[in-house]
């Protein structure tokens, strides 16, 4: 709410301490609304400098304005602070300045006797004027509690595309910032006493609960995303053991069948040898390798391992790339198919993509424990046909067809590793023509 | 340096023999010396010394892995590469502590690729330098030195047998513990990466954390990718 002329120092102190509040709350809220990207330091730093800035162009009071730089701000820290995508930031941050708009209004409302009296006789330094201020904030704050109360502490899962449900409830907060500007501008500059007054506050208040209800619908939408999310994973998993179990049996039932036809594979050698048609007996032997001794799957004694990398080990032979595993006894029990997959997968799918393309590609996954460590090592070297660094900025260049996917893989392994404490390197050796992937994750047995 | 073979395939071990006099030539290095056994009784009849062993797992008698439990309890330092043409995953076979295991038939560049990595290990676990303390001069093998540290004047070295205090000062253990197991993490200290335990930004724990020395802000980054690629030729 603007005030009339005021000595410029108080205005400034008391709009400073304002947004001084607010920028705590706001660091209250992300907090428990998804994983943070940076260290507290550089959150505290971005929010107070935002804040800063809004506080700055709120000196010309203009409430239009004041407010769209509120929700730029809160658009902003929640974006560049959490690790939540574009459009529930916004929902996010449209639902603070709902809450804010109307924790301003209410205490406003309750103290109609100092509001009439406030449009006659403003100042900053007036005791009515700091209450209020204080009234709203403590309003603004237990508000932000109620909401996140309503999420029950549910954190929106990093970089995960919100629903196109999810997405439409934004326009709801966003409709509710506009209907209330326009109540606040109306009071401001009509004289509306009585019923439409109380008719209007009444609206106010109807928003509030609309938007809190918006907020629990949200949370809802969410939640059942997720649900449906771990049922798809826990489907695929299922799937992945299911196609291990079936290629063991098919495994096992031709290698019966390979013992059974020895004989006749060896008297069809030694006739041939004695026709002495070597390069017969040579395609004879190439038809039997390739042909009646199938890859072994049971690369590991971790059969969850085993699952993802018996596609990886069918795919390898169908590109003709040389895939050889050396996973040492007892290793990343501790992960779950969800970790698995994201780790492996993601590594491999990669691996693969670069290795088709190099002539007799080859891809070494390696995983076992350093002497001396608790810690857990996956080295990953595949053929590389080219340097895959950017040679300014030092990140790796995707050459995936669809931009929307660039670095999501990356993305992916980056996060497992550091839910699980890790740390990794890569590098190309340009010599050799390899690229290397090396993680070091902690305690996983 | 004495490299050995033992595997019941003729074939294979002529194979092996042609690829390690290949590798050392185009490296041009000097050959190694190479010997030739076909059963595990043979290989642990050998007397003299055993650098790098490449082991067969399935020999008749006595197999790749009770030929491994002798020859590790023989030999501390020796580095073993086992080959195996079992297509199956062998749980008794991964549960022992080797260097590396290769499928037969020997894929040429993966060959090479863990024979370098071999030849830098044993460098590093050949290496000696000489102690000099109050009490005596003695030649210490680099691979049981866990770190140096500095304190103002003092420099204590410690080993895998306890510590001491050489007399060399703390600038001629940086110039002769280099890479690639040794790495500068703080300006008082030298470590050897492969007694590291775990690390966080300010501290490296070796030996189960028994010790700790400081690793400063600005080469946090650098040992990080240091010990990483470190841990991937072992």
């Amino acid at each position: 709410m603007s005030l009339g002329k005021e000595p410029v120092m108080s205005t400034i102190i008391y709009q400073l301490f304002l947004y001084l509040v607010e920028a705590f709350i706001l660091l209250y809220y992300m907090g428990h609304i998804a994983e943070a990207r940076n260290s507290t330091l550089c959150r505290i730093a971005t929010v107070f400098t935002s804040y800063t800035v809004a506080c700055a162009v709120s000196l010309a009071e203009n409430i239009w304005i004041n407010m769209l730089l509120f929700f730029l701000a809160n658009t902003l820290c929640i974006y560049l602070l959490t690790t939540i995508k574009l459009y529930s930031t916004l929902f996010h941050a449209a639902v603070l300045c709902v809450l804010m708009i109307l924790s301003e209004i209410i205490v406003i409302v309750l103290n109609t006797q100092i509001f009439a009296h406030f449009i006659d006789n403003r100042s900053y330094s007036s005791p009515d004027v700091i209450l209020l201020a204080f009234s709203s904030k403590l309003i603004y704050l237990f508000m932000v509690r109620t909401a996140l109360l309503i999420m029950r502490g549910h954190r929106e899962q990093p970089y995960v595309m919100p629903s196109l449900s999810a997405l439409l409830l934004n326009l709801i907060p966003l409709f509710s910032i506009f209907i209330l500007l326009t109540f606040c501008t109306l009071l401001e500059t009509e004289s509306i006493s009585g019923t439409p007054r109380q008719l209007v506050f009444t609206s106010m208040v109807l928003i509030m609960l609309i938007n809190l209800l918006i907020v629990w619908l949200y949370d809802q939408v969410q939640r059942k995303n997720a649900a449906y999310t771990a049922m798809q994973l826990q489907l695929q998993q299922e799937h992945d053991m299911s196609e291990y179990y079936k290629i063991l049996i098919y495994q096992d039932e031709e290698q019966k069948i390979l013992i059974h036809d020895i004989k006749k594979h060896l008297n069809s050698i030694a006739m041939l040898n004695h026709g002495d048609d070597r390069s017969a007996i040579d395609e004879y032997i190439q038809h039997i390798l390739k042909n009646h001794l199938p890859e072994s799957v049971r690369v590991s004694d971790n059969d969850l391992l085993n699952s993802i990398l018996s596609h990886y080990i069918r795919l390898c032979k169908k590109k003709n790339i040389s895939l050889h595993i050396d996973v040492r006894s007892g290793l990343l029990t501790g992960l779950d198919h969800e970790d698995m997959t994201a780790l492996i997968a993601n590594l491999l799918d990669n691996a693969v993509e670069a290795a088709e393309t190099v002539p007799d590609g080859s891809i070494d996954l390696n995983i076992h424990r350093p002497e001396n460590s608790a810690s857990t090592m996956i080295a990953l070297i595949n053929s590389c046909r080219s340097d895959p660094f950017d040679p300014d900025s030092g990140k790796l260049l995707s050459h995936k067809q669809n931009p929307m996917r660039h670095g999501y893989g990356l993305r992916s392994i980056e996060r497992t590793v550091k839910r699980y404490h890790g740390t990794m390197t890569m590098y190309y050796n340009d010599e050799e023509h390899e690229f290397h992937t090396i993680i070091l994750i902690n305690d996983l047995h | 340096m004495r490299i050995l073979i033992c595997d019941d395939d003729e074939l294979f071990t002529k194979q092996l023999e042609e690829l390690l006099l290949t590798f050392f030539n185009k490296k041009k290095i000097q050959p190694p010396d190479l010997q030739i056994y076909h059963t595990g009784e043979d290989l642990l009849a050998d007397t003299g010394n055993m650098d790098l062993v490449f082991l067969d797992i399935e020999m008749p008698g006595m197999n790749g892995i009770l030929t491994w439990q002798q020859l590790v309890r023989k030999n501390k330092n020796v580095i073993i590469i086992v080959t195996t043409s079992y297509a199956e995953y062998l749980d008794d076979a991964m549960r022992i502590h080797v260097f590396r295991y290769l499928s037969k038939p020997i894929e040429r560049n993966r060959f090479y690729r863990n024979v370098q990595d071999a030849l830098k290990l044993y460098h590093s676990l050949s290496t000696t330098v000489l102690l000099d303390t109050k009490e005596a001069s003695i030649s210490l093998s680099t691979a049981s030195i866990v770190c140096v540290e500095s304190s103002g004047r003092i420099v204590t070295l410690h080993t895998t047998d306890g510590s001491c205090h050489p007399r060399q000062p703390f600038s001629y253990w940086l110039s002769i513990l280099t890479a690639p197991c040794f790495i500068q993490t703080h300006r008082s200290f030298i470590i050897n990466m492969k007694y590291v335990s775990h690390f966080d930004h300010e501290l490296i724990f070796l030996c189960g954390g028994s010790i700790r020395a400081y690793l400063s802000k600005r080469k946090y980054t650098e040992f990080r990718k240091t010990y990483l690629r470190y841990l991937e030729c072992l």
